[in-house]
C-alpha cells in the first residue's frame, strides 16, 4: 500500500509538473488565459508539497 | 504494484492536465463566436471588473450601491467580438430618473455611447397617456391620443416645440427665418481647452473655420488634432493634424468647404487637455458651443457666456479660479477644485459671468458668446430636468424599453457595436451614469447593482477559416 501511494504521489509530481509548465507556456503566449479561470498559485502551493512528500 | 495500473495512472494524470490546457485554449479562441460572463459582485471577476471609483461605490453582501456618478467597470475580452448585449439587474430609488449604461467610444474626446436602462419620467407618463407601439419596438406616448400609428405622426409632425424625445433620432429640418451670412470675420479669443464641440449654420456661403492653437505639452503623449464636420446626414469632412514635436508649439489649421446646402451643422474639435485652441476665426455668426466647454487660462478674464440649459454645472481644477460665478440671478459658488457644483436655471436663455478663467462649464444645452448666436437645433431630451407641462411637451417618442420587473429588482439590456468601441489591451471601459446623484451629497434612495451579465457575439472560427481560406 505504502509503496503504491509512493508511485501514484511520484506519478502526479511529474503530471503536475507538466501542467505547470503547459499553463506557464499558454500564460506566457496569451495573457490571462489561464488565470482567468484558475490561479496557478494553488498549483505552485500543491506541487512542492507533493514533491516533498515523495522525497521523504 | 503492477506495471499496468502505473501506466494508466501516469495516462490518465497527462491526459487531464492536457485536457485542462485544451480547455483552456478553447475558452480563448471561443469558436462558436459566442460567450456569456456573469459577475455577481460575490466574488471578483477576470472579465468584468469591480466598480470604480472606490469612493462612489460602496460594496455590500451580493450587490455594489453606487454613491456617485458616474461609476466604471472594464469587461475584458478573450479575442475580438462584435458586438456586446450587457444585461444590468440594478435598484433605483433614488429622485433622479434616468439610468444609462455607456461604452467608451473615444479615448481622447472622453465620449461615451449611452444606452437607457431606466427613464423613470417616460415610464409614469406611459402609465397615464395613451401609448402607440411602433412595429420596431418604439414608442409614441400622447397627451391626447391625435395619432393612431407612428407613421401617421413621422408623417404628420406636430410644431416641434411639442415634441420631445429619448433614445431616439428624428430627422428633422431646421432653419433660420431671419438668417442672413455677414461678410466680416468673427474672431473669438476662447482659449478652449482640450475637445469640444459646436453647431454652426450657413446659407448660400461657405463654410469655413480657422483654429490657431497650442500645444501645451504637459505630458509626453502624442497630442494631434482631429476636426469633423457633420451635416444632419452625417460626417462630411474630417481632417488630422498630427503632432509634430519639432514644429511650434504654436500651430493653425483650417477648413472651407463650399456648395453646401442650407442648415445647421456640426463641427467637432477633438484633441487632448494638452491642446489649447486660442482663437477661433469664421464668417458664420452662428457658433454654439455643445454641452462642455473649458474655458482655459490665458485671453480674456471676465467674460460672459449664454445658455439654454436647464441643468448647469461649473467645475475648476485651479485654486485661483475658486470663486461666485453669476448664473441669471443666481450664483454657482466654487468652493472646491475638481469638484462640480451644479444649478437648476430658472428660465432660459440665461447669462453666465466669468469673473475668472480655466472653469469647465457643462449643461443640458448649448452655450455661446452672445445670445442672439444661440442655435440649438435639437429637439428636447426627456430627463429629469424637463417639466414636462411647464414645457408643454405633448408628444413622446422613444425607442426606450421600460426594464423588466424581477422582485424588487429591474433588469434592462443595452446593446453596443464593439467594433466602434475603444479597446486597451483586450478591455472595454464602460460606464454607469445617473445624473444629479452626487457621492458628495446626501441623496434619498440608493442605486444598487446586483448583477452584470454580458453576452459577446462575433465570427465563429469556421467563419474565420471560410474567410480566411476564401471559399
Amino acid at each position: 500500500m505504502k509503496l503504491f501511494i509512493h508511485n501514484f504521489l511520484q506519478e502526479l509530481f511529474y503530471a503536475l509538473t507538466g501542467a505547470i509548465l503547459i499553463f506557464t507556456f499558454l500564460e506566457i503566449i496569451s495573457p490571462g488565459m489561464v488565470l482567468a479561470y484558475f490561479n496557478l498559485n494553488y498549483l505552485l502551493l500543491f506541487w512542492p508539497i507533493i514533491g516533498i512528500i515523495v522525497v521523504l | 504494484m503492477p506495471k499496468r495500473v502505473l501506466i494508466i495512472i501516469r495516462i490518465f494524470l497527462w491526459l487531464a492536465a492536457v485536457m485542462a490546457a485544451g480547455w483552456f485554449m478553447y475558452m480563448k479562441i471561443v469558436p462558436s463566436g459566442k460567450i456569456s460572463y456573469t459577475y455577481n459582485f460575490d466574488q471578483p471577476g477576470y472579465f468584468i471588473g469591480k466598480l470604480t471609483p472606490a469612493d462612489r461605490v460602496v460594496a455590500a453582501r451580493g450587490e455594489t450601491q453606487i454613491k456617485g456618478d458616474p461609476a466604471y467597470f472594464s469587461l475584458a475580452v478573450p479575442r475580438r467580438f462584435e458586438k456586446a448585449r450587457v444585461t444590468v439587474k440594478f435598484k433605483n430609488t433614488t429622485d433622479f430618473p434616468v439610468l444609462e449604461l455607456g461604452i467608451l467610444n473615444d479615448k481622447v474626446a472622453w465620449s461615451y455611447d449611452l444606452k437607457p436602462l431606466q427613464n423613470k419620467v417616460v415610464d409614469q407618463l406611459a402609465l397615464v397617456w395613451p401609448v402607440v407601439n411602433g412595429a420596431d419596438g418604439s414608442r409614441l406616448i400622447q397627451r391626447d391620443k391625435k395619432y393612431d400609428t407612428i407613421e401617421k405622426f413621422l408623417s404628420n409632425l406636430p410644431p416641434y416645440q411639442e415634441i420631445g424625445l429619448y433614445d431616439y433620432k428624428l430627422d428633422h429640418e431646421f432653419l433660420l427665418d431671419k438668417y442672413a451670412p455677414t461678410p466680416e470675420i468673427k474672431i473669438y479669443n476662447c482659449n478652449f481647452r482640450g475637445a469640444y464641440q459646436f453647431y454652426t449654420y450657413i446659407k448660400n456661403e461657405d463654410l469655413n473655420y480657422s483654429f490657431d492653437f497650442n500645444d501645451l505639452n504637459l505630458n509626453a503623449d502624442n497630442d494631434p488634432v482631429d476636426i469633423k464636420v457633420y451635416s444632419a446626414a452625417g460626417l462630411i469632412y474630417t481632417r488630422h493634424v498630427a503632432d509634430d514635436a519639432a514644429a511650434d508649439s504654436e500651430r493653425q489649421t483650417s477648413f472651407k468647404i463650399p456648395n453646401l446646402p442650407e442648415g445647421v451643422y456640426r463641427v467637432s474639435f477633438v484633441a487632448n487637455d494638452d491642446i489649447v485652441s486660442k482663437t477661433i476665426s469664421s464668417q458664420q455668426s452662428q457658433f454654439s458651443l455643445i454641452n462642455k466647454v473649458w474655458l482655459g487660462e490665458g485671453g480674456e478674464t471676465a467674460r460672459v457666456l449664454y445658455s439654454n440649459s436647464r441643468l448647469l454645472s461649473a467645475q475648476t481644477i485651479n485654486p485661483a479660479s475658486l470663486g461666485k460665478i453669476e448664473v441669471g440671478q443666481e450664483i454657482i459658488d466654487l468652493k472646491e477644485t475638481y469638484r462640480q457644483f451644479s444649478l437648476k436655471t430658472a428660465s432660459q436663455p440665461v447669462a453666465i459671468k466669468l469673473a475668472k478663467p480655466d472653469i469647465i462649464l457643462s449643461g443640458d444645452g448649448v452655450f455661446a458668446f452672445s445670445e442672439q448666436s444661440l442655435l440649438d437645433p435639437r429637439l428636447k431630451n426627456i430627463d429629469g430636468n424637463l417639466d414636462i407641462n411647464q414645457e408643454q411637451i405633448n408628444y413622446i417618442l422613444t425607442a426606450y424599453q421600460s426594464p423588466a420587473v424581477d422582485g424588487e429588482w429591474y433588469e434592462a439590456t443595452a446593446d453596443f457595436d464593439l467594433t466602434k468601441a475603444y479597446q486597451e489591451k483586450s478591455k472595454y471601459q464602460f460606464l454607469i451614469s445617473l445624473p444629479g446623484l452626487k457621492a458628495e451629497e446626501a441623496n434619498a434612495g440608493m442605486l444598487a447593482i446586483k448583477e452584470i451579465k454580458v453576452d459577446l457575439s462575433g465570427t465563429s472560427l469556421i467563419k474565420k477559416l471560410k474567410k480566411y481560406f476564401g471559399r
